[in-house]
């Protein structure tokens, strides 16, 4: 009986330990030696292995600027997502307000569109025929009825679209917070801004930091905004050479 | 020094206190005590501020303090949950209060320390993590760190509740030792009626809302004004059918005796059998049957005189110590 037991459970061990390994190097270890792989092994211009062709194609041409676009978009959506995030969450949560029942809906709502629909429902909003632009051109008649496009465009889109996660995660950490420690804080004398500082904001720094993390990437791998709004960054150019060959 | 008059708070539809009176002298124990609910942490945090009560009015020193914001009222608290600041040190929990009062370093540092060796944390423990620290210790953290800034007074809700039994009763004779020492004002919040009768001067017991008996703890135990307070304060028995008939008693009223004021004896009072016996050591638990209901009846163990279940005794109930109450 005991023996029998025995068996299970190392039989239960080594299964759970041959899942797990699979997991680890399939998905985890191999795809990252592939890249790194063909990363040094691609063949340049000249038909020659060249472990530092990729390298040089972001450096050849026009090259440059897209990576540049591309980092220009990361560290500004980095700014505006925290900045509107941390508005958000702290207006709705932290703060008593009227309506934050609303403002919260609105932003939670585009978590349910994926990247395609929200552009396109910006476009379809603000683009050379949306509906706001149709509306602002019919009052201003002179207006740029193509202002909605570009580097700002896609910040402004990819803002809204990201601010929804990020204030989802932060939400989280926010209500994670024993509230009596703000109380205790106001108890000692400290103004609501004191305890913000003091208090929330430490608490919530390895949240913010992961999602600084997150939406860092988030900008510098953004494809979909960026196509169709109209803005040079790197992802999309990457695609355009694939297809061009 | 602190006094609430005619206190009414609601929470939308929900009258959570009627018309509360407290009255807590200077260097007072004073102790809100009753069953879950009942209101004692929402008069706590009308005290402290976090609540404005929407009829009556608080007092402090003489002042009226209802509107008075939380951060200039000058009162202590200890949460049930210590609320220590996670993220800072131990050292820096104390010091917060210090800090924001713009004190300089070295006089932080000096109270800070002072502070720390009167609840008994060391200078080690200080540089710590608040997270590295015991219950008991946080405890004493949350206690340095409401004292530093030299409150008027001090509030406490529960703070022993997180605690297991024994740590229970050393810290309670603890902060009653701190309380004489330092001989500040403390407001205390218990649904420990044990706790509350070993620690306070003076206690108000709360029931749905409403101040049911304000006293010492004696005045509290041995005259309790009503039914729920009788009840809900140590142990007692109701006297029923034949017991309050024989004894002459109003049937209008509800009657009860305490369990240590039954006397066994061997002639007079009623006769009755021991059902059952459960032996604490201290004293002994009886339970005897007196042909019209089971009564519990507690004697000191003399080591003599204990009796078995089965065996006839006589049940000794002296009229003015039972405790009348209209039927409502
Ligand atoms: N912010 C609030 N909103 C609505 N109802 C509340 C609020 N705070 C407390 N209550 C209600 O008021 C009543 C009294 O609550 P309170 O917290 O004062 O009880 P308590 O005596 O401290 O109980 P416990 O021993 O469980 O802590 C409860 O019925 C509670 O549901
Ligand atoms: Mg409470």
């Amino acid at each position: 009986m005991k023996q029998n037991t025995f068996d299970a459970g190392f039989i239960a061990k080594i299964f759970g330990l041959v899942l797990f390994l699979y997991l680890f190097l399939g998905f985890m270890v191999l795809p990252c030696l592939n890249t790194l792989t063909s990363i040094f092994t691609t063949k340049n211009a000249q038909g020659s292995i060249d472990p530092f062709a990729v390298i040089k194609f972001f450096w050849a041409g026009t090259m440059p600027s897209f990576v540049w676009n591309s980092l220009k978009l990361a560290v500004c959506l980095v700014i505006t997502v925290n900045v509107v995030g941390i508005s958000i969450v702290l207006l709705t949560e932290y703060f008593d307000i009227k309506g934050a029942g609303i403002l919260r809906m609105g932003y939670m709502t585009t978590l349910i569109y994926s990247g395609v629909a929200l552009v396109t429902g910006y476009q379809f909003l603000y683009d050379t025929n949306g509906m706001l632009t149709t509306w602002l051109a019919q009052m201003f008649p002179y207006m740029n009825r193509q202002w909605f496009s570009g580097f700002n465009a896609v910040l402004f889109t990819m803002t809204f679209a990201c601010t929804s996660n990020h204030a989802l995660f932060l939400r989280n950490a926010i209500r994670g917070i024993d509230y009596n420690t703000v109380e205790a804080a106001r108890n000692l004398g400290a103004s609501p801004f004191r305890v913000l500082f003091s208090v929330v904001m430490p608490t919530l720094l390895p949240t913010l930091f992961s999602l600084t993390v997150m939406t860092f990437i988030t900008g510098l791998c953004a494809m979909s905004a960026p196509t169709l709004l109209g803005y040079n960054s790197i992802n999309p150019e990457i695609v355009r050479v694939q297809c061009g060959r | 020094m602190i006094r609430l008059n005619n206190i009414f708070v609601k929470f939308g539809d929900f009258e959570a206190l009627r018309d509360i009176n407290v009255h807590v002298k200077e260097g007072q124990f004073y102790t809100f005590l009753g069953p879950s609910g009942c209101g004692k942490t929402t008069t706590l945090r009308t005290i402290t501020g976090f609540i404005e009560p929407s009829a009556g009015s608080v007092f402090m020193a003489g002042n009226d303090i209802t509107h008075v914001p939380i951060e200039k009222r000058n009162i202590g608290i200890v949460f049930q949950s210590y609320a220590l600041f996670p993220t800072m040190t131990v050292y820096d929990n104390i010091a917060f209060g210090l800090k924001i009062k713009k004190l300089n370093k070295q006089e932080i540092d000096k109270k800070v320390r002072t502070i720390a060796a009167k609840v008994d944390l060391s200078d080690e423990q200080l540089e710590k993590a608040v997270s590295q620290l015991s219950g008991g210790q946080q405890q004493r953290v949350a206690i340095a760190r409401a004292l530093v800034t030299e409150p008027a007074i001090i509030c406490m809700d529960e703070p022993l509740s997180n605690l297991d039994a024994k740590l229970r009763v050393q810290l309670r004779n603890e902060l009653k030792k701190m309380q004489r020492e330092f001989g500040i004002t403390t407001i205390y919040v218990t649904h420990d009626q044990e706790e509350a009768l070993t620690l306070s001067d003076c206690i108000s017991v709360f029931n749905h809302g409403v101040i049911e008996q304000t006293g010492t703890p004696n005045d509290i135990y041995n005259h309790s004004q009503t039914e729920f307070v009788a009840n809900f304060i140590g142990d007692i028995n109701k006297l029923e059918g034949q017991i309050t008939s024989s004894l002459g008693l109003d049937d209008k009223q509800n009657h009860f005796i305490r369990l240590e004021r039954i006397r066994v004896g061997d002639n007079g009072g009623f006769e009755g059998v021991i059902d059952s016996q459960e032996y604490y050591g201290l004293y002994i638990k009886y339970y005897i049957n007196t042909g019209g209901q089971v009564l519990k009846v507690i004697e000191k163990n003399d080591g003599v005189n204990i009796y078995r279940p089965g065996d006839k005794v006589n049940v000794i109930i002296n009229p003015q110590d039972i405790m009348s109450y209209a039927k409502g």
